[in-house]
């Protein structure tokens, strides 16, 4: 368990007491979801009113890859964004490691949530969402960057990781918008990767990729679970899926 | 070391503290910048703002969106005060004055605070800028308020300022007037940010821009916000503007707040009918 100098240098600052700190004493814990229960109402559709996730509970350790298994429109995606706080629940908790720190994310304040996205949990999509007009290096190193890291040391991190993806030297500088769906792909998940996070969530981050360059998220994945990061995954290819999970949790329609 | 740098990767000078030792403090500094209690202001029923209350924290980017005509400007006149609430308090943590109840303090501490640790961007340029002088003496004028009298050393601050915004040092003895759409903006910027301010009120910064222009200017905004640590309150009609720039979100609608929250959380599951109906109507591409 070599998890220690990972926690000190994400979560940057020394334990904090938090009430919550008996719920989850073991320090390789990273997630504990406990009755999660998430419903969406549309309002301007007649207030038809569904229920997606219910009772839901989930514990992932430091340097665990769980892969989320159910159907489509099993509520999957929403589990995960619920997870990233991109999505609120109706009840239950998520609680997230942040250093020494537990966090509520359902129930934390804004700015504590985009402290913790910032240095602790990352999310990749199989879509990118940028500024128009930004350089793909740019677009790569920013989460790196905005951690204080050496312009530097961002932009060869963001370099080695749009060489390993295979994304072509030629296309480095210039705005990811006018890329290929598979190329825009793997600058998303060059960014998602340029910073070590304790926790990673991947929505599908391989879907629609190449065998080559399914390999190499293979390997990504690998990597970060060797340091100790803690992933929740959702993966359509079941090559993807049998290479990565250490086990496989099922979301059923409520 | 200044790790502040603008963005073609020169340092601007005068940033006060790095990203990293900023991102450690952000949110375990608890006093808030700005303590906004219960401000109503009506010009009419339904007209205006009423019971807007929140906290607004050194680093944090506040976007207020909604309708127009639903108060949104109106709350952000009033929060800086260039308009007196019906009731309500606004606190400032200044660094000068210590903590400042806006509404019952000295009109002259008020007006120090308007231009040295407060900025605020308008909407059109001209609202902003003295467009009969130059984009230098716009930015140095600024700079004097605040008791800068070196020729040389306002001159030299200018440059660097125009280039932080990317705007060729060349134009610095024109005048606005002969500045595109776009300039003009970034000139406003410029002009609020040559103070360091600590907090920047924004009124449909982007409003009325070429979509080219509005990209990059998008860009330079929150780069600038990030790398000097600015507290902004942001007011857009415009949601794809505040997912870009704002860490959290105010819904308003008929002059009432109807939902806060984080912003990509208020955006992509938003729980109030009425923020449900405005992210249904935008056109997805």
């Amino acid at each position: 368990m070599n998890m220690t100098s990972e926690i000190t240098v994400a979560g940057g600052k020394v334990a904090q007491a938090c009430e919550m700190k008996e719920n989850m004493p073991d320090p390789a814990v990273m997630i504990q979801v406990s009755g999660l229960q998430k419903s969406f109402t549309l309002h301007n559709q007649g207030g038809v009113s569904f229920e997606v996730l219910k009772g839901v509970d989930l514990q992932v350790d430091s340097g665990e890859c769980v892969v989320l298994h159910g159907q489509s429109g099993a509520g999957k995606s929403t589990f995960l964004k619920a997870l990233y706080a991109n999505y609120s629940v109706n009840e239950g908790q998520i609680v997230l490691r942040d250093g020494d720190e537990l966090v509520d994310i359902t129930s934390a304040q804004p700015r504590r949530i985009i402290a913790l996205r910032e240095q602790t949990l990352g999310y990749v999509s199989q879509f990118l969402r940028v500024i128009p007009r930004v350089s793909t290096v740019d677009v790569v190193m920013q989460p790196l960057l905005d951690l204080g890291v050496d312009k530097g040391i961002c932009e060869e991190k963001a370099k080695t990781l749009l060489s390993r993806l295979n994304v072509p030297e030629r296309l480095w500088q210039l705005a990811p918008s006018t890329f290929s769906g598979g190329e825009q792909q793997r600058v998303n998940i060059a960014r998602g990767f340029i910073v070590d996070y304790p926790i990673l969530l991947l929505d599908e981050p391989t879907a629609s990729l190449d065998a080559k360059n399914r390999k190499v998220v293979v390997e990504l994945i690998h990597e970060a679970k060797a340091r100790g990061a803690a992933i929740v995954g959702i993966f359509h290819d079941e090559d993807v899926r049998e290479a990565v999970a250490d086990r496989l949790v099922d979301i059923r329609a409520v | 070391m200044n790790a502040i740098q603008n963005v073609n990767g020169q340092p601007l000078k005068g940033g006060k503290d790095t990203s990293a030792e900023r991102q450690a403090g952000k949110w375990q500094d608890d006093a808030p910048l700005l303590s906004v209690r219960d401000i109503c202001k009506f010009y009419a029923p339904g007209k205006g703002c009423g019971d807007v209350s929140f906290d607004l924290y050194p680093g944090e980017v506040l976007g207020i969106v909604g309708e127009s005509g639903s108060g949104k400007s109106t709350l952000l006149s009033t929060l800086s005060a260039r308009l007196q609430p019906d009731s309500g308090q606004v606190i400032y943590n200044s660094a000068q004055f210590g903590e400042l109840d806006l509404y019952a303090c000295d009109e002259a501490e008020r007006r120090v605070l308007m231009r040295s640790e407060w900025g605020i961007v308008h909407q059109h340029a001209r609202d902003g800028l003295r467009m009969n002088v130059s984009a230098g003496a716009n930015i140095g004028e600024r700079l004097m308020a605040v008791g800068e009298r070196h020729y040389g050393s306002i001159r030299e601050k200018a440059e660097e300022w125009l280039t932080a915004v990317e705007i060729d040092t060349g134009r610095i003895d024109d005048r606005p007037s002969q500045f595109s759409g776009g300039m003009q903006q970034r000139l406003q910027i410029a002009r609020n940010l040559v103070t360091h301010p600590k907090l920047i009120f924004m009124d449909e910064p982007t409003g009325g821009l070429d979509v080219s222009v509005q990209a990059r200017l998008l860009d330079l905004l929150r780069n600038l916000v990030s790398q000097l640590g600015l507290s902004v309150i942001i007011v857009t009609h415009d949601l794809a503007v505040a997912r870009l720039l704002a860490h959290r979100l105010m819904v308003m609608r008929r002059g009432e707040v109807v939902e806060t929250g984080l912003t990509d959380q208020v955006l992509d599951d938003p729980q109030h009918p009425y923020t449900q109906l405005l992210v249904s109507s935008i056109l997805q591409n």
